[in-house]
This record gives C-alpha cells, structure tokens and sequence, in this order.
C-alpha cells in the first residue's frame, strides 16, 4: 500500500499550470484542402499564407499547415500549449515571434511547444481588425 | 459646482465614518487619461484598435475587467495578462507626466490627524500604487494599500476592498469607500459599505448617481462632508 502512494506521488510531477492548447501544426501533400476543410468547419480565417505553410486563426488559437512530400499522409507535427507561468523550466525558453517565451521537446510523433505568453507578438502574427 | 449638502442631504447610512478605503486614480493622482491611453498604445501592439476615448470609461476595472468585451474569449483566457503588463508599463513610462488632483494629498493627511484610518485600495497594480504613494509622500498618513495584486478579481467585484477591510481590521471602525468611477460604488455596495464618490475622476454624474453622496473632490469632501466621519 505505502509503495503505491509512494509511486502515485512520483509519477505527478509538479508541471506548469496549463492554460489550454492553443496551437496544432500540420503537415499535408495538400496544405489548402486541408486549411480550407478546417476553416469550413471551425470558421477560424488564415492569418497569412505562403508556398510552404497556411496559418489560420492567430496568436491565442491558431492552426498552421505546411507542406509535405507529395503522397505523404496528413500527420500532426507540433502541438502548442499555453501555461500560466513558465517558472521552473524558463532557462530552457526562448523568446517567440507568437508573444511568447518557450521550449519545446520531442514527444512521440510529435513537438511539445509549451509556451507563456509575456508581450506583443511579431508583425507576422498580428491580424488586422476592424477598430472596436 | 454642486455643494456637498445638495449631493448628499441625509448622512448615509453607517456615517460617522472612522476608516476610508480610499482609490487611487482619478481621487489622488488626474491619471485616468494616461490609463486610458496606455490600454489604447497596449491593444494597439497585439492588433486591437480601440480609441482612448472608448477606453476612458472603462478605466477604474481591473485589466481583466477592462479586456472582457474588447477581445475574444481566446485571447482573454491567453493573452490579458500579457496585455495588462505591457498596459502597465506605458502607464508607468507616461506616470511623470501625471499630475496630483490639487489638494487631495494635503485632504488625506488632514483626514490622518483627525484620527481617520485610510487604507488605499486601488485596482491599479502594485508598482502603479507604490510609485504614487511616494510621488505623492501621502506614506505617513496611511495605514496600508490593497492593490490588483493582492487579490484575483480587482474593481468593479469587491475583493479589494473586502481585503483591506479584513487585512487592517476596519470593520469595528465604520469604513466608507470614497471613488471616482461607478466601479468604486458598485464594489463597495456589494460588501454593504457605502461609497462616496468624488467629480475629480472626470465620470459623468449619472454614473455617480447610485453613490452615497458626491463631492467635487477629496478636498471638497473634507471641507463639506466633514460631519460625516468621525473625527
């Protein structure tokens, strides 16, 4: 029983608050169908769009696709998450184009990005909007 | 300008008052355009154009308050920390250009020798409370301060002035909030502590008109409303 709890304790190890997930990268033969399938259903609009990637929506929620090898599945390549406070780990993070400071590391198939936003994000981020 | 005993012709209720939860912009320092600029310069550099002039009657809520019908849930759960800091931060470039409301420094010190205790308690963020305290040496004459920091819903909710009533023990000495902003008066009211409510925060009147009673400014109120504390 005390070895249980003793192995419960250890396996919670004491992150950062989470916010959410506010970005997803993926990568597709076909970048615009697939944004276009995205934006259909979720109504986020593109932020910006090149050869190589389509980013929909902005900062605080974004989706970005880029381009892969023709005939290569769609896969999902980073995953963005927002914390609190980036606390312990801030030796490891880097000041971002998205307002942010941040690290990221390998998990699986995938990149971890987690990230705390501390400032404006760079011209390439910022949507222009209509004036409230 | 309106008298006192025409604003406020019966004592409010509670009165004579021994404590004052005094707020910051807009009673002590003429600062509530600075804010408001300092909010439009801040939504302007993550993309949101928003007028000064429509930010000026939001000023007096706390920055989470202030961000809630200008940016999208998204970016309010993410990004208003982020936004609030950089408000702060040309506020404070912009804060030797602020001028003290005349008298109101001399109005607290008066108000500290008569025996009144007074605990400011703003919804401004620490280093602002901090840096006006000691422009405005008003230090000696108060008990403590209560800023944003301190607590996890700033003005229009009641968190800043309930803390200050329970962290200097006010409740035995019948605290009265004196504000510029309806903000000030509806947090007040939701402790059951009554607010008066000072011009010099440039609000119009009818934003006041909910107050227990309405004074040009702190020197006004302490030339006039006198009889209402305890001293």
């Amino acid at each position: 029983m005390k070895k249980n709890s003793r192995r419960k304790k250890k396996s919670r190890s004491k992150g950062p608050e989470l916010l959410g997930i506010h970005g997803l990268v993926f990568s597709s033969a076909d970048p615009n169908a697939l944004a276009e399938r995205w934006s259909e259903l979720t109504g986020s609009t593109p932020l910006r769009r090149s050869r190589r990637e389509i980013v929909l929506g902005g900062p605080e929620l974004f989706v970005t696709v880029r381009r892969s090898k023709k005939g290569s599945a769609d896969s999902l390549e980073e995953v963005h998450m927002a914390v609190e406070e980036i606390g312990p780990t801030r030796k490891a993070a880097r000041e971002d184009a998205l307002g942010g400071d941040s690290w990221s590391r390998r998990v699986g198939e995938f990149v971890l990005v987690v990230r705390q936003f501390r400032r404006p994000p760079s011209r390439s981020w910022r949507r222009p909007r209509k004036p409230v | 300008m309106t008298s006192a005993v025409e604003a406020a012709p019966r004592a409010p209720q509670g009165a004579p008052f021994g404590a004052v939860l005094l707020d910051l912009d807009g009673c002590l320092i003429d600062s509530n355009d600075a804010h408001a600029r300092a909010w439009s310069a801040a939504l302007a550099r993550f993309g949101r154009r928003v007028p000064a002039a429509r930010l000026r009657g939001e000023i007096g809520k706390g920055g989470s308050e202030i961000l809630r019908d200008l940016v999208t849930p998204a970016e309010h759960h993410l990004l208003a920390p982020a936004m609030g800091s950089l408000a702060t931060e040309l506020f404070l470039k912009a804060f030797p250009r602020v001028r003290p409301v005349p008298g109101a420094a001399a109005a607290v010190g008066a108000m500290r020798r008569a025996g009144i205790a007074i605990v400011l308690a703003s919804s401004a963020d620490r280093e602002v409370v901090e840096r006006a305290i000691a422009r405005l040496r008003i230090e000696p004459s108060l008990l403590g301060f209560t800023s944003a920091d301190d607590v996890k819903k700033a003005k229009p909710f009641h968190d800043v002035f309930a803390l200050a009533i329970q962290r200097f023990r006010l409740a035995a000495r019948r605290p009265v909030a004196v504000g510029d902003t309806p903000y000030d008066i509806a947090a007040a009211h939701q402790i059951g502590v009554p607010c008066l409510a000072l011009r010099s925060g440039g609000f119009p009147e009818r934003t006041l008109a909910r107050a227990d009673g309405v004074f040009d400014d702190l020197g006004d109120l302490w030339r006039n409303g006198r009889g209402l504390f305890a001293a």
